[in-house]
This record gives C-alpha cells, structure tokens and sequence, in this order.
C-alpha cells in the first residue's frame, strides 16, 4: 500500500558520454555522441535579463534563401539542439516565431537593428542581426533557475491508498550511482546494508520482495558490482515501489514490489549515448523512430571489463595470493509500437554477472592450499506486452514472456548448478463501472522446467554458526516441471470521500500441491482537501524456496509463508510544495522455514515487525527538492513456537535519510544525501571449538543465548557534491565535486573475529573518498 | 541454496580477514590448542546387538612447555544438524611429548558407536556420523576439540577400502636441523590414502608462514632459537589424520 512511483521527466535527456566514479580521483571522459534531439518545452515564463554575457557566434551556410530575408538559426548552448518556436522581437513591437527547426526568417529590414529572441528556459538574447546573406545561427544560454515555487513536475495522482512519487530528474540528482532503481534505498521502510545490493522491506528477508520490469518478473534487478540496475535507465520511465498492503495482483512476497517500467512514447529524433566507466565498465545505448516514426527501437549493450583487465595485470605483480574476476553486463532490445488507445512493447533481455576467485584459503581441501570460488548468475527474457483500452468500459493487458536463469555457484568441492526454464503469461482485464469505480480480474500462469545438480553439504536454516563444510554433502540431478497459477479480483469503489479497493488472490504452485487465497484491502478516506487517511490489510503467501521443498536437502510437505500487514497513516498535502506521509504499521510473518532434526526443515518460525515512517517531501521546483524519510521499527523473530522471540537479522530500529538537490544558478547545483541507522544486528560468540575434521575454530554461544544478541554501532554516512557545467556551442562539460562516506571517522559495517575468535573487532568503512567526475556530452 | 551461498560467503570473509599478529595467526602455537585427531578405526560400523563398535581416540594437542593439562567428555550440542553423539565415551590417559619449544599432548579416549537404530544414514551419501567432543584444560585457557565420526552400515566395502591412515612427514627442515633465522622453506610429503584430498596444517611455535594450508610454504622465524614445526593432514572425506613434528634451530 505504500507505493513510490518515480515518473519520467522528458527534459532530462543526456547525450554522449559521461563517467561515473569509481576509486580514482579523476575520471576523463572520451567519446563521441552524434545525439540530436529537439528540447522539450519548458512550463517556466521567460526570464527576463540576462545574468551571463551571451556569446554569439555566426556561420554561413550555402542556404537557400529568399533574398530579401535573412536566416537565423537558434540553439541551445551546451548541446546545439535547434530551440522551437523562438519569439523574436524587433523594434516596433513585431514579433516572429521560428519553426519547429529553430530556423527565424527575418526581413532584411532587420539587418542592424536590435533583435531580442525569447524562449521560455532561457535567457534573453539581445543582439544586432547581421545582414549577411546566408544562415546565421545564435545560441541561446540557459536561464538560471527562478525563484517561483511552481512545481516543475506533476507524478500521477496515485489511485492505490498510500503512494511516494519521486521522478526520474530527482532520482537522478540523488540516486545513487545515479540509478533510479536505487531510490528506494532512500525511502522509509527500507533498510539498507553496505554488503548487500538488495534491499529489506518492513523487516522481510530480501529474498521476501518482488522484482519486476513490466509485470514480467526477474530474478534480481540489481548487479552484485558496480551499483546498477539490470536495465538501462534510458528506457525506465517510472520506478512503482510498494512497501506493503500492495493489491492483488502482485504475489508470492512478503516485503514489497519493486517494479520498474519502461517508457510508451516515442522519441522525436535518434539518440546514440556512449558511456565510459575507467576502469569498471561501458555502454552504448542507441534508439531509433522506425516505421515511419510511429514506433521505436532501442538497443543497449553493458559490459564490465576487469576480468579482461585484471588477469594481465596481476600477473605481472608477481606471486599474488587472491585473484577476483568480477564481471557484469547486460543486453536489451526494446520495440514500442503504440497502437489505437494502447501499446505493443516487445522488450528482450540478457543480464549476468558473477565473481571468480582464486586465493589461499583455509577453505581448501587441497595440499596446495589454494580455493576456487566461481559464482554466476544469469537471466534472459523475452516478453511482449499488449495494452489497450477496447471501449470506454474495458481495458486489458496480456503479457506473455519466456525466461530463462542461470545460477551456478562452485565453491571449493561444492557445485551448484540450477537453470529455470519457463513460460508465462500475465493478463489482466479491467471494467470501468459508474463514475470512478473499476473492477478488475487477472491471471498469472507459469510453466516451468527446473533442472538442478547439486553437490552440497545440508542446510541448517537455525544455525547463525552453520558450516557447511562439516555437513554432509548431497548429490542431486534432476529435472522438475512446475506449476503456478494464480487468479485475482480486485476493484476501486468510491463510497463518497471513501476510496475502497478490496481484492482476493487465489494460487497454487505445484512445489507444495496446494491451493491458498490472500484476502487484502486497500482504503483512503479523503479527510479535506489537505488530508487521507489511509490504510491496509491483507495477507501475503510466499512459497519456500525451491530447495527446501526437494526430496533431497528439503521437506516437500511444507507449507506457504504467510505475512499479514496492517497499515494506517495519514497523507497530508501541505501546499503544492510540501508534502507529508505518515503510516504505521504491523506485519507478521508466519511459518517461516527451520532446521528441523528429523525432517531435515519445517515451518516452525515466525517473526512479526512493526513500527513507523515519516515522509517529508519538498517537490520538484526550478531550484529545490528533497525529502526527509524516517522509519522507526522493532523486528523480532524466534525459531520455535515455545521460544522467545529475539532481535531479527533485519533489525535496524532507526533509519534516516535526507537527500535533497539546490540548483544555485544556470550552470550550479549542489547535492546531497544523508544516511544514520542503527547499527546491524549479530550473534555474538561467547568460546569457541576446534573442529578436528577441518582444522579450524568454530564459533559457540552460551546455550540459552538469543540469536542476534548484539548490535553494531550505528552508522552514519554523507554523500555530498557540487555540479558545475561549461557550456560550448554544440557541446558541455559537467564537473561534479564531490565526497562519498564522509563521516568524522570510519563506520563500522561487520564484525570480524581472529582465528580462535578469542578477539573481535568491527570492519570499518573506507575513509571519504573524494572525487572529480568529468561528464562531457556531444 | 541461497543459504548455502550465504555461509560459504560468510565463511570466505571469516577465513580470509583476520587480526593479523604474530599472536594472532593461526600456525602459531602461544598456548593450549588442537592439532587434530587420529580414530581406530578411521571409519567405523554401528554396533550390532552382540558387538558393540569399539573406537579408540587419540587427540592431538599442543602446549608451551611445562604445561600440564586434564582432559574430559564434553557435549556439544551446536553447530551439527543431527545430535547422535558416540556412546560411552571415556577419557583415558593424558601424555606428553617434550619438542624443543612445545609439548605435544597426546589424550587417549575410547567411544562405542551406537546402533543402526538409533542414528541416521544419509540416503544420498550412505553414511551417518556420530558426535564426539572433548574438553582439554590447560594452565592458561581451555581447549574443546569437537568432530565427526564416519559410520557406514556393516559390510560396506568402505569399511576396508578406506579404512587406511595417510603418511605425511617433514621432509624440509631436517629433524633437529639448522634453518635460516629470517626465511625458510617448508615441505612435506603426503601419501594420500581412502582415494580423497587432504587438508594440510602447519603449526610453528615461532614466526609466521605464507600459507599455513600448502603442503610446500615459506616460514618466517622470528629470530635466532629454537622451534618446533608441526605438519598435519586429514582427508577430507573420512578425517583420517597424519602427523610429524621436527625441531629445527634457526641461525
């Protein structure tokens, strides 16, 4: 029920290259764009004045002309885009518009007289026309940024009871690694982990939330390095993020729903953009009008490349003792066709990214001590997606994909190979009924074919100190199809001021051979003009996961994880500047999965998590937006029915963010993000032992401990930079200053122990990193 | 399996980020600590209603001189899915082997493995294994060493084809040898037996080594003395254990 979606904002287009910092301290960008795309209309009235001496520069062309006119072409400074609808003004008062081309033909009458050309966004150019013959061209610099609090972008008003906006400018602003994927790191209700690039929801395991692009579900949206999201942020129009008390529609979660969605409109002109990263990684994106400009095409191709540079590099260091091969990259092929009241996209996809690694470890089974660690994940999809409104009552949307995954993990003398193959479908019929208030139904249905070899030891779920070096290992090779079906109905009733949206989820899936129905409720009941109150209830069902159901390592007799949210808050829109969203809300999480001695796991656990979220946002105006977002919550869980509960491993109990961005003048903006949180929970070791089989310490408690009995420091960290951008005719450069993790000494993010774990210390951040990133785009 | 990958990451963060003294480092021996253990038979069977499985114990520990230690069971009840513990486990003699700069404490114990009945073979792998633990107390700290014991049903072939101990002995530093004060290499020789890999472990009661894992290494003494340098090895599958320990003077 709490939704964020973060809107597109068609101004912010960035062509060419630019660079995004790594560990170097100076990153020099390299490339060629031969972008060209018309400026989007700006809401802002001319400003008048100009605060930077315009520079003006003449060429001539071989035109064609009328003789008794002259031509002048006008573009934006910084990216040379030919400006539309130019007003010029000449003395007298007359006024002549330039076309869609920013091409002004003017009478040769206004040779030596004293032009002034308007635009809205930029600043006023005042200039004596030449009466040279030929194409003339001007460019005109940008505005600086106005004083009037009129709110640049509007995100659509959410029809769920409780929903974020942020748009795609301010994520790109604040985000980070300047991925709008990433805004949901700085929203409340989500907790945030250095090692880790997913993300806990309300105290739900990150395995407990959903990923989609486009309603077709992915297995991670994020790549395990570099801090980027699977798709390219050129075709995401919006980021849907959902912390709980989500409709129907969505399933088989806990947490939330992450979904990000792709653009429907079609591009004017062309674009290519080239992306360096040095030393991690490159892109190319390119998009193209096809048929006549009724549809597009956009291809992308992402690769790191320090498995390519690392190996030589290395190798002439001398004897190195550990070796890591990150890799990641991504493909896509995205085809939008809009048709008579809807769309046809067509999106493909390949992602990976893995690790490998080669080091002396006291993992090695071998005399040469030395361990292998390879772990690659990949997935492929290919989906079509149908949307159209069919009258004035209906609309639908049919959804079918193929997909494909890869986990492989070799670690040592284990190895674990699963590759899902399936196909999907995900439809959903919606009827308009009087006024306002639609129903809706709709079905996902998935085939699939698992095949899985596996050669690893048992898992032993309640054990923080498992190691499963000294369990047994377990060969399996099988081929298992699968099944899951769902079903749902759901609609948006108006009562008056009360907005209801009830709906019911029925499902199967073929691991546990047994139906389940989640009932929710979503409700907002608008108060005034300024406040909602609103609020959510429902259950959640999650399968377990696919190996704690097999024959092999599991207990195929398991039942579904079931959540139950609850959720009141109240919404106020302060002004059209300022508004604020505060929810409280409980979640239990029943029959979570559990050691068990006999049946090797069962659902024996439960942990419930509560708690509260301040939200504070300060829209997007010309100069200033931000947000302040505060969570307090208490997360418990415990293993057995007749034990006490304890701090979960998700238990951050506050998490802070501000993040806000202030544009100073035309070419400055400075920036920022805040983060406090409590510190991480751990288990603490009370002794030791020596395990005789492997030749190592493994860590004990005091029996009758709790399990996450201790807690880190709190942590705290400021990303802070300054944007200064050079404009040139055609072309800019854009200097970010700026320091990552500063803090007044370094954060602890883990805990580590010595051999016999007679000694602890904390895992300390690295010290602020500053950096200069140098974007140039074409 | 994601919780596999978890512990295996979390395995390789522990394994490989470490308080780095001198004290502090594994190979090194400042006080009471396990070197390994050595079962009669390697891999046993369950005990019948008419003959009980008898297995006999040999724990392997090391100590600074003149350290005297007393011995125990110990029950550990963690860090194993399964609690079928050995029975009757009985803790014998406790004796010592005087080195030139550690004492190598030898602690006898004999256990009975229970019946088919009452543990559990894994259907995929066709072994059980039972719990033991031992309690080491020392002058200055306290040493439990815990393990597995390998169990396969009567008249499995595994019981004779890899029922054999490996041999491993130091074949660089010389016994009561001479070696570099400042670096020297290392090695063993291992014959591996019961047809799976070895875990090799050095222990030094001075100085550090490169990798406390390779069968060939690099060790640093800290100075002109004497020392002692310890090679073990277990199987990786069965646990069966070799050891060899030299005492070297470092010039």
């Amino acid at each position: 029920m709490s939704r964020v979606t973060v809107a597109a904002n068609p101004r912010a287009n960035p062509r060419g290259l630019f660079l995004l910092n790594g560990l170097a301290l100076v990153y020099l960008v390299l490339g060629v764009s031969s972008s060209l795309r018309a400026q989007g209309e700006s809401s802002a009235p001319p400003t008048p004045g100009v605060t930077e001496q315009p520079v003006t520069t003449q060429t001539q062309t071989q035109a064609e002309s009328d003789p008794k006119e002259i031509h002048l072409r006008v573009k934006a400074k910084g990216s040379g885009i030919p400006i539309r609808r130019v007003e010029a003004r000449m003395p007298g008062g007359k006024k002549i518009y330039g076309d869609k081309e920013g091409l002004l033909k003017l009478p040769l009458a206004a040779a030596l007289l004293k032009i002034e050309l308007y635009k809205s966004g930029f600043e006023v150019l005042s200039f004596e026309l030449s009466p040279s013959q030929g194409e003339q061209t001007v460019y005109l610099m940008p505005a600086a940024p106005s004083d009037s609090n009129e709110v640049v972008v509007r995100g659509e008003k959410p029809t769920e009871a409780s929903r974020k906006t942020v748009t795609t400018e301010e994520a790109i602003r604040v985000a980070p690694g300047r991925d709008p994927a990433q805004i949901p790191r700085l929203l409340p209700g989500v907790q945030v982990n250095n090692f880790r690039t997913d993300i806990v929801i309300r105290g739900s395991p990150p395995n407990g939330s959903l990923y989609v692009i486009d309603d077709f579900q992915v297995p991670f949206i994020f790549h395990s390095f570099g801090n980027i999201s699977v798709i390219p942020d050129q075709i995401v129009n919006d980021v849907a993020f959902s912390t709980g008390g989500f409709g129907p529609e969505r399933g088989n979660v806990t947490g939330g729903v992450v979904n990000l969605r792709t653009k429907n409109e079609v591009p004017e002109r062309s674009k290519t953009e080239f992306r360096v990263n040095v030393p991690i990684y490159s892109t190319i994106y390119h998009e193209q009008p096809v048929n006549d400009g009724k549809d597009y095409v956009a291809v992308s191709a992402r690769r790191s490349y320090l498995d390519v540079l690392l190996p030589p590099i290395l190798k002439n260091a001398g004897n190195m003792e550990l070796t890591v091969f990150p890799l990641f990259g991504d493909e896509h092929v995205f085809y939008v066709h809009p048709i008579e009241n809807g769309v046809v996209k067509v999106i493909g996809a390949h992602v990976y990214d893995g690790v490998k690694l080669i080091l002396n470890s006291d993992l090695s089974t071998t005399a040469d001590g030395k361990a292998k660690f390879d772990i690659q994940r990949s997935f492929e999809l290919l989906g079509v997606e149908w949307k159209k409104d069919l009258n004035q009552d209906w609309s639908v949307k049919v959804e079918p994909s193929l997909n494909h995954q890869e986990n492989s993990i070799d670690i040592v003398n284990n190895a674990i190979d699963i590759g899902l193959t399936s196909v999907a479908l995900y439809a959903e019929a919606a009827r308009k009924l009087t006024g306002k208030d639609r129903i809706y139904v709709g079905t996902e249905l998935t085939y699939g074919k698992a095949n899985v070899k596996v050669l690893a030891p048992e898992q032993n779920p309640s054990d923080p100190f498992y190691n499963p070096q000294s369990a047994p290992q377990k060969k399996v090779e099988q081929e298992s199809p699968y099944i899951t079906e769902a079903l749902w109905v759901g609609g948006e009733l108006n009562f008056g001021n009360l907005l209801l949206m009830p709906g019911l989820r029925g499902f199967r899936f073929s691991q546990l051979s047994k139906p389940g129905a989640d009932p929710r409720v979503n409700w907002r009941y608008q108060i005034n003009t300024m406040h909602s109150f609103k609020g959510a209830l429902g259950q959640y069902s999650q399968t377990p996961e696919f190996s704690e159901t097999s024959a092999s390592f599991g207990n195929p007799s398991l039942n579904y994880i079931e959540s139950r949210h609850y959720v009141l808050g109240l919404e106020t829109v302060w002004s059209d500047l300022w508004i604020s969203d505060v929810q409280g809300f409980y979640k239990t999480i029943d029959k979570t999965v559990q050691s068990d001695p006999i049946v090797k796991v069962d659902n024996d656990g439960d942990s419930f998590s509560t708690g509260l979220e301040f939200f504070i946002r300060r829209n997007l105006t010309e100069r200033l937006f931000g947000w302040f977002a505060y969570t307090y919550s208490i997360n418990k869980a415990r293993e057995q029915p007749t034990q006490s509960y304890h701090s979960s491993e998700y238990d951050q109990t506050h998490v802070l963010n501000i993040t806000g961005s202030y544009k100073y003048s035309a070419l400055w903006t400075f920036g920022g993000r805040g983060l406090f949180r409590s510190g991480n929970t751990y288990n603490g070791v009370d002794y030791s032992v020596y395990n005789v089989n492997l030749n190592r310490y493994e860590p004990r408690q005091n029996i009758g401990t709790p399990l996450y009995n201790r807690r880190e420091p709190a942590y705290y960290e400021l990303n802070l930079y300054a944007d200064r951008e050079v404009l040139f005719d055609t072309w800019k450069l854009t200097w970010r200053f700026g320091i990552e993790n500063l803090a007044l000494k370094p954060q602890v993010q883990g805990v580590n122990y010595n051999y016999d774990y007679s000694k602890q210390e904390f895992v300390r951040s690295v010290p602020p990193v500053p950096y200069i990133e140098v974007r140039g785009i074409l | 399996m994601r919780q596999v990958l978890r512990a295996c990451l979390l395995l390789i963060l522990l394994a490989n980020v470490a308080c780095d003294g001198d004290e502090d480092r594994f190979e090194r021996i400042a006080k009471l600590r396990g070197l390994g253990l050595s079962t009669s038979p390697v891999i046993a069977s369950p005990s019948s209603d008419t003959a009980p499985s008898l297995v006999e114990f040999t724990f392997y520990a090391a100590a600074p001189l003149g350290e005297t230690v007393t011995a125990a069971p110990y029950q550990d009840l963690q860090g194993s899915l399964r609690k079928f513990a050995i029975a009757n486990f009985t803790v014998g003699d406790v004796t010592y082997e005087d080195h030139s700069s550690l004492r190598v404490v030898k602690v006898k114990a004999t256990g009975v493995v229970p019946p088919a009945s009452a543990i559990y073979f894994d259907p995929d792998n066709g072994f059980a294994t039972v719990r033991y633990a031992i309690s080491l107390v020392g002058q200055s700290n306290t040493q439990v060493m815990v393990g597995n014991l390998v169990v396969y049903p009567t008249g499995s072939t595994e019981l004779t084809s890899k029922n054999n101990l490996p041999t491993v002995s130091i074949t660089n530093p010389t016994k009561d040898g001479t070696v570099s004060a400042t670096e020297q290499e290392i090695k063993a020789e291992l014959t591996e037996v019961n047809d799976e890999t070895y875990r090799v472990g050095w222990f030094v009661s001075g100085g550090r080594l490169e990798a406390r894992n390779k069968v060939n290494t690099t060790w640093k003494p800290t100075g002109s003395g004497k020392y002692t340098v310890i090679v073990t090895a277990r199987g990786t599958k069965t646990s069966a254990f070799g050891i060899d320990v030299v005492d070297v003077t470092a010039n």
